[in-house]
């Protein structure tokens, strides 16, 4: 081949320290919320009489619950652990079942207030980057308001959207646009 | 072997990616797809040397010269390369040029070249550019350069292209410009992402900024000197700008939410931008000698994707203000707002060609594929100039006569090449990984 003129492009090394840090942070995160998924049934039976009633922070009960429907410990820790909801195509709603699954980590929240959460939100490959990066934080965006609503302080909670530069499927079919269409839920610590 | 040392390029890929130093840059590989026969026929003479006695490793110089000069013009797709196999009969310069021979073959211009060693490792190039059609009259080009070097010929190869380009056609050619892109590798505990720059003919590819986070959106300063790109390192989306000469990369701007889209101003000065700090995604025009951040639209719809026109009064941009996305100008002056785009249900990604009159941009075809496609600024009249299911990311050539774009495949995201007539189209895959976001360089050298 021919020897190579031209200017030489120097490489960047990327920042390692950086990387690891935020790998760490993701780890402690990790097990922060598997500590917390331990006792989350027990914080749940504690706040709860056997009438279903539901007794708040203060003390005070309520008339009805607080996901608007009765759930046993089992049911709420299996929507606890489903940390992703899922869109239809260039849509940012959410479903009456995405919303079963917000309400408890809303009420996760309100119960462990130095936890917090970071919901990034994706597309799938489908059309222009950018314009795909301002639909997915539109869905990141759903699913905070929707926290909000539910009490949850807007400063515990933050928004990223990687557009379609995250795919979990890879492949270029239905299926794999339909799981690629989400928001994820990360928890952390604050601070 | 040969599987032998891919397994061992393999494994460093692996080591340097856990080490997260990144430096292996993926070449790009053209074919072309369609088209091959279309265009101007000239015959490349392969370049003779004076010197009968050259070294074996300065006859492929000598030879490539030509090869580079060849593959350009065909790879322009306004040009059919005429074969020539080296043959001591062939023409040496214009006067031994038998024009009833290259009609019979077809040709229509012929190249004739010669490498002249002047001692001390440099050589004088020189070569003729003849119409068989006007043989009596001079050369249309007759040039010669003095003391080159061999690591020089590439790049004196490419300059010859832009030389014969410009005569034959009359338009600046590009092939001494450079292309940016961004190549994908996954590997089992993590994706790296590589902002790269090659030569437009994808030689030369070297890596600029790698990391085990997504890397989007790089645009070339207008002086070809640095690149803006959009990092989400730390979790986090952040508009950069690389400095290629040095590798030294300056944040610019990492509000909450959305930094994405950078685009240079003509005179690149100011930086158009996409915040979406206050809520929605929204124009901004970064100042970047004051730092003076100027917000240009309002409202909850989202705008994003500037881009500059060449009079560097308005801007384009994508938004679905209307419902569904379109594209938009807006007076940086009055920061009225008038819509672009009405065919089809979903237009994004504008740019426009160097005169202003041709709008490229992403569009959804009747059919539901997504294709690139160049709108008659004045007439309306959209034609859609791609062929797959999923292309997008257009990127114009700085001449204004090809567009490079992303395109997906089965297994992987490649870059396709299309003329802007849509009758000339290449594949720019790169072997074992995926390829995105391609930004073409605007000119590099006087011409």
């Amino acid at each position: 081949m021919v020897a190579v003129s031209g200017r030489k492009l120097t490489v960047i090394r990327a920042l390692t320290g950086e990387i690891n840090m935020s790998f760490k942070k993701l780890a402690t995160a990790v097990i922060v919320s598997g500590v917390a998924f331990g006792l989350v049934g027990c914080t749940a039976s504690k706040n709860r009489n056997a009438s279903n009633e539901y007794t708040d922070s203060n003390g005070v009960k309520t008339a009805s619950n607080f996901y608007g429907e009765v759930l046993s410990p089992e049911q709420e820790l299996a929507l606890l652990n489903q940390k992703v909801v899922h869109f239809g195509f260039n849509d940012s709603r959410l479903t009456t079942q995405d919303e079963r699954v917000l309400n408890v980590h809303a009420k996760y929240m309100l119960d462990h207030p130095n936890i917090s959460l970071r919901i990034k939100g994706h597309t799938d490959e489908r059309g222009g980057r950018e314009f795909n990066v301002a639909l997915g934080e539109r869905r990141a965006q759903t699913v905070g308001r929707f926290l909000e609503t539910k009490g949850v302080p807007s400063t515990r909670l933050s928004e990223v959207s990687y557009g379609k530069e995250q795919p979990i499927n890879l492949e270029s079919n239905e299926v794999a646009w339909a799981e690629n269409r989400r928001a994820e839920l990360e928890y952390g610590e604050i601070g | 072997m040969e599987s032998n040392k891919l397994k061992h390029y393999r494994l460093l890929l692996v080591f340097i990616a856990l080490f997260s130093t990144a430096v292996i840059a993926k070449p790009l590989y053209i074919e072309i797809t369609g088209g091959q026969n279309v265009g101007i026929p000239i015959a490349v003479v392969p370049f003779s040397s004076v010197v009968p006695n050259d070294p074996i490793d300065r006859m492929v110089e000598v030879e490539n010269i030509a090869a580079i000069i060849k593959n350009d013009l065909q790879n322009s797709g306004h040009f059919r390369t005429l074969s020539v196999a080296n043959d001591p009969n062939l023409p040496r310069s214009s006067v031994d040029v038998k024009p009833g021979f290259w009609k019979n073959y077809g040709a229509e211009n012929l190249l004739l070249g010669s490498i002249i060693p002047k001692g001390n490792g440099v050589y004088d190039i020189s070569f003729q550019l003849i119409d068989i059609y006007q043989d009596k009259q001079p050369p249309l080009l007759n040039v010669r350069f003095h003391n080159r070097s061999p690591s020089q010929f590439r790049a004196l190869a490419h300059y010859i292209s832009d030389m014969i380009f410009k005569k034959l056609t009359g338009v600046r050619g590009f092939f001494s410009t450079r292309i940016a892109y961004i190549t994908v590798e996954r590997y089992k505990n993590e994706t790296v992402h590589t902002l790269t720059v090659a030569d437009a003919d994808g030689f030369n590819d070297k890596p600029v900024v790698s990391a085990n986070y997504p890397l989007m959106s790089p645009r070339w300063s207008p002086d070809g000197k640095k690149i803006a790109f959009v990092s989400f390192r730390g979790g986090r989306s952040s508009i950069n700008i690389v400095t290629l000469e040095t590798g030294k990369i300056e944040m610019i701007t990492r509000f909450p939410g959305i930094n994405g889209a950078p685009a240079w101003s003509p005179d690149g000065r100011q930086l158009a931008i996409v915040l979406s700090k206050d809520g929605a995604p929204k124009l901004y025009v970064l100042n970047l000698i004051s730092r003076d951040l100027r917000q240009l639209t309002n409202g909850g719809a989202i705008d994003t994707e500037p881009y500059w026109h060449p009079d560097g009064q308005s801007i384009l941009f994508t938004s679905n203000r209307g419902g569904k996305p379109q594209i938009y100008r807006v007076l940086l002056q009055t920061r009225e707002v008038t819509r672009v785009t009405f065919k089809g249900d979903y237009n994004v990604t504008p740019s426009l060609t160097p005169d202003g009159k041709q709008l490229i941009m992403l569009h959804q075809s009747e059919k539901g594929a997504y294709n690139i496609a160049v709108q008659d600024l004045s007439s309306g009249k959209l034609r859609i100039i791609t062929k797959a299911n999923l292309d997008e990311s257009p990127t114009l050539a700085p001449n204004g006569m090809m567009v490079l774009y992303g395109t997906r495949e089965t297994d992987q995201n490649v870059l396709g090449a299309v003329t802007l007539d849509g009758k000339f189209r290449m594949r720019l895959p790169v072997q074992d990984g995926n390829v995105k976001e391609p930004a073409w360089s605007p000119f590099l050298v006087e011409s």
